[in-house]
């Protein structure tokens, strides 16, 4: 059983929809039952009155000198006066079958029986009941059983089911009304909770984000947790917004004073020569300080957006990236090699991953000496897609690596040309892909990370229809 | 008015009656219709052509298309005719109008009827009104007349047991000068006598004490009043109330007297045919009998005691109330009436009456 509600119909619509459906069901089976049963009711309280009437009949029915002769007794036929005015028919049959008075053709029972036989026919073009008794009459001439039959039409009978047939419908109506307005009621009160929660919500101010906590019936549970969870991720992201842009103020103040010394001092120089040299710092600090921009953005849209999940091949953009990386490299010196499998699919943001395989070997290619050997391997293994970045330059000590993900931290100061930024990005992008990262000690001494992506098919598929 | 024309026809026909073979004439009048188009309603009536002609002349000055058809007959004929013309699948009269209550009434249980409706058999009191198929239109007491010129003492007979002991003691004074219906021979007696019996088992005493005085049995109201006018008989018991009223109008020789145990009463019975060819004139005609002015009618110059309580005058239920010194019982319509039509309980009624007759 299902019924096509238009999806604009309100809740209370439904429940009365439904409601009116079951209780026609029940209203149906009802009435066809009480039908039924009233008809029976009728037929005994009726059935009575005629069994009266026959036994009347019999006790005057009696053997005579000259065979059977029956005293019809007056209120034999008078208690039948009923107030539908039925019309009574009866007839008096002796032992050997014969009518010896009444209506010779009234219909005759279809069994035989000591007891009392109550039943239907048609007779003078009208449903009749009907109730036939045995007599046992005896006398010198006649011996056994006289058949006595009075019948009676239904008007009566009609009248009395009907009447109970139309009580028990009203009651149905009443019951289906005062249902109505219950459910009617009930879906304004049921509702009330959330009424007053869209009001408390209607009266915050933009920036409150602070979790629902109104007491709301089991059924909105689920939805008040969902919306909770919602205001906690937005809360999180205004709050990393506002530490980031409290960090990048002031990460950028520094060099941009710099910047602005430096070039004030190269405008204070005289010589052509001092000037120069002058003007290459100031250009080395704007490149420093175009580069920590970039990375802040890069960092802000990793951490503000949400991934647009799709099927990507991790060992095509590692190869890609080493494209864009090469020259870099070979700048440096640094052997910068592909290794593992030549497809690995995975689910995940093309942008977010091409992200942080740059990342992640721009710090390798960056931090490592020169003719070192930078590799990247993905293999596909089991339900995980491993993504492998190593290196043989510094390393980083152990008890460093917690904080290397942190923001703004450099462990390899001045000289290198790095903000600090590149490892938080790519934690954040491998949280987002429900990825693990490790470092590792690599077995040429240098840095080993280690990203996994759990991502077998069937879970990659789900999560990307979710998002 | 002065347009009505009567046409007399008077035809015999076969009959039989329920009681033996007693030959009764059927009397046919024509009602032409006051003008045309016509239609035509046919009447079978035990009721005298002379007392229906002022409801028919009315009827006609309101329905001026209807000419009727009214055939005067004995009871038995009016349901023999009918159950006879319908079993054999032909057309019957429109109405029938009669006072054997239960021929009447088994006419309608065993189908012969069609129901009707209208305001007018609303306002009947339900024992008048059987299934809307039978309509009481009049309110007829049985009575007792005595002639009081000749005897008058006879009015301190006041019940039918003061009747039982007057023709006990008496039997010099009333001896062979009594009269009642013969329950053998007439419908309307074999009624009175049977309701009688259903009354009261003291009916049987009164019975004998009338067979024992030599009672005359005659079959009809009219010759047993004639009998108590012209001294044959000093009193008749169980007279028709409507005739013994139009004759003691005429005749300050004849008393009426309504016994003050109970008076019993009678209606004559109005039945549509089921295989009518015009029951809708039918369903006029029973309008009118029972509206205002067909009561007002049957009050005044019809003499048939009117059913409707609303209707002043002398022959109407309401004065017939004031008269009475005691209960007025009609009889009711109702398949109680069908318990005395069987052949056997009749012949149970009928031998216990020939043996009161004889005094036994």
């Amino acid at each position: 059983m299902s019924v096509k509600l238009p999806p604009s119909w309100s809740i209370r619509r439904r429940v009365l929809a439904w409601l009116f459906l079951a209780m026609t069901l029940i209203f149906s089976a009802n009435l066809l039952s009480s039908y039924y049963n009233n008809i029976a009711a009728a037929d005994s309280a009726f059935d009575r009155l005629l069994l009266a009437s026959a036994s009347a009949i019999a006790e005057r029915t009696v053997v005579r000198e000259d065979g059977l002769l029956v005293d019809i007794p007056y209120v034999a036929l008078d208690m039948l006066a009923s107030t539908a005015q039925d019309r009574v028919f009866y007839a008096v049959s002796a032992p050997d079958g014969s009518v010896i008075t009444g209506y010779p053709d009234l219909p005759l029972p279809t069994e035989t029986s000591p007891e009392p036989i109550f039943y239907n026919a048609d007779y003078k073009q009208t449903s009749v009941r009907i109730v036939a008794i045995r007599s046992f009459v005896s006398g010198s001439n006649v011996s056994g059983f006289a058949m006595i039959q009075v019948a009676q039409t239904r008007g009566d009978r009609d009248e009395l089911s009907y009447n109970l047939l139309r009580q028990s419908a009203f009651r149905m109506l009443v019951i289906a009304i005062v249902g109505a307005i219950a459910a009617w009621f009930s879906v304004s009160i049921g509702l009330r909770p959330l009424t007053r929660l869209r009001e408390a919500l209607g009266r915050r101010s933009p920036e409150d984000v602070r979790p629902v906590l109104h007491h709301v019936p089991n059924e909105f549970k689920p939805l008040v947790g969902a919306v909770n969870g919602m205001l906690k991720r937005l809360d999180g992201g205004l709050w990393s917004m506002r530490n980031f842009i409290s960090d990048a103020s002031h990460q950028l103040k520094t060099p941009l004073a710099s910047l602005l010394a430096q070039s004030e001092m190269a405008m204070r120089e005289n010589n052509l020569d001092d000037m120069h040299e002058a003007l290459i710092k100031v250009n080395k600090s704007a490149k420093r300080t175009s580069r920590l921009a970039q990375q802040l953005l890069s960092h802000a849209s990793a951490t503000q957006s949400l991934p647009t999940f799709t099927t990507i091949d991790l060992a095509q953009l590692a190869h890609d990236t080493i494209e864009v990386l090469l020259p870099q490299a070979i700048a440096k010196t640094i052997d910068l090699g592909y290794e593992g499998d030549r497809q690995a699919a995975m689910v995940g943001d093309r942008m977010m991953i091409g992200e942080l395989i740059l990342n992640l070997a721009d710090n390798a290619i960056k931090y490592s000496p020169a003719g070192s050997v930078v590799t990247i391997a993905v293999r596909g293994e089991g339900n995980a897609v491993t993504l492998t970045i190593e290196d043989n330059g510094p390393g980083i000590a152990a008890e460093n690596r917690q904080n290397v993900f942190e923001r703004f931290i450099r462990l390899h100061d001045a000289k290198a040309e790095g903000c600090g930024l590149g490892l938080s990005i790519v934690l954040e992008i491998t949280e987002k892909h429900g990825a693990t990262i490790t470092l590792h000690d690599a077995a040429s001494g240098g840095l080993k990370v280690v990203i996994i992506f759990p991502l077998p098919e069937k879970e990659a598929s789900k999560r990307g229809r979710i998002t | 008015m002065t347009l009505y024309r009567l046409f007399c026809a008077v035809c015999l026909t076969g009959l039989f009656v329920l009681s033996g073979s007693l030959p009764s004439s059927a009397e046919l009048v024509r009602f032409e219709a006051l003008s045309s188009p016509e239609q035509n309603l046919v009447i079978y009536s035990s009721t005298d052509t002379d007392r229906i002609v002022y409801l028919v002349r009315a009827f006609q000055n309101k329905y001026p298309t209807i000419s009727i058809e009214y055939h005067e007959l004995d009871t038995t004929d009016v349901y023999q005719r009918i159950t006879g013309e319908t079993d054999a699948g032909k057309k019957t009269a429109d109405l029938s109008l009669s006072s054997a209550m239960d021929l009447q009434i088994k006419l309608v249980n065993d189908g012969y009827s069609a129901p009707y409706y209208s305001d007018e058999t609303e306002t009947l009191p339900d024992w008048a009104n059987w299934r809307n198929e039978a309509f009481g239109f009049t309110y007829e007491p049985a009575v007792m007349i005595y002639n009081r010129n000749l005897a008058p003492s006879l009015k301190n007979v006041v019940s039918r047991f003061e009747l039982a002991k007057t023709l006990n003691e008496n039997d010099h004074t009333l001896n062979n000068r009594v009269v009642t219906y013969d329950p053998g021979r007439s419908g309307l007696g074999y009624l009175f006598g049977t309701q009688d019996a259903v009354q009261s088992e003291d009916f049987w005493y009164l019975a004998r004490s009338l067979g024992d005085s030599g009672v005359k049995l005659m079959t009809s109201s009219a010759t047993m009043i004639n009998m108590v006018a012209n001294g044959e008989a000093l009193i008749a018991y169980n007279v028709l109330g409507s005739y013994a009223l139009a004759r003691a109008r005429e005749n300050p020789d004849l008393a009426i007297t309504i016994p003050q145990d109970y008076g019993l009463v009678m209606s004559r019975i109005a039945v549509i045919s089921k295989n009518a060819r015009n029951p809708e004139a039918a369903g006029l005609f029973v309008d009118f009998l029972l509206s205002r002015e067909g009561q007002q009618l049957i009050a005044g110059p019809a003499s048939l005691y009117a059913i409707r309580s609303d209707i002043q005058g002398e022959a109407t239920a309401r004065k017939l109330q004031e008269l009475a010194n005691g209960p007025l019982i009609p009889i009711h319509l109702g398949p109680g009436l069908l318990v005395y039509l069987d052949h056997m309980k009749r012949q149970v009624f009928l031998n216990r009456w020939q043996r009161a007759m004889e005094g036994k």
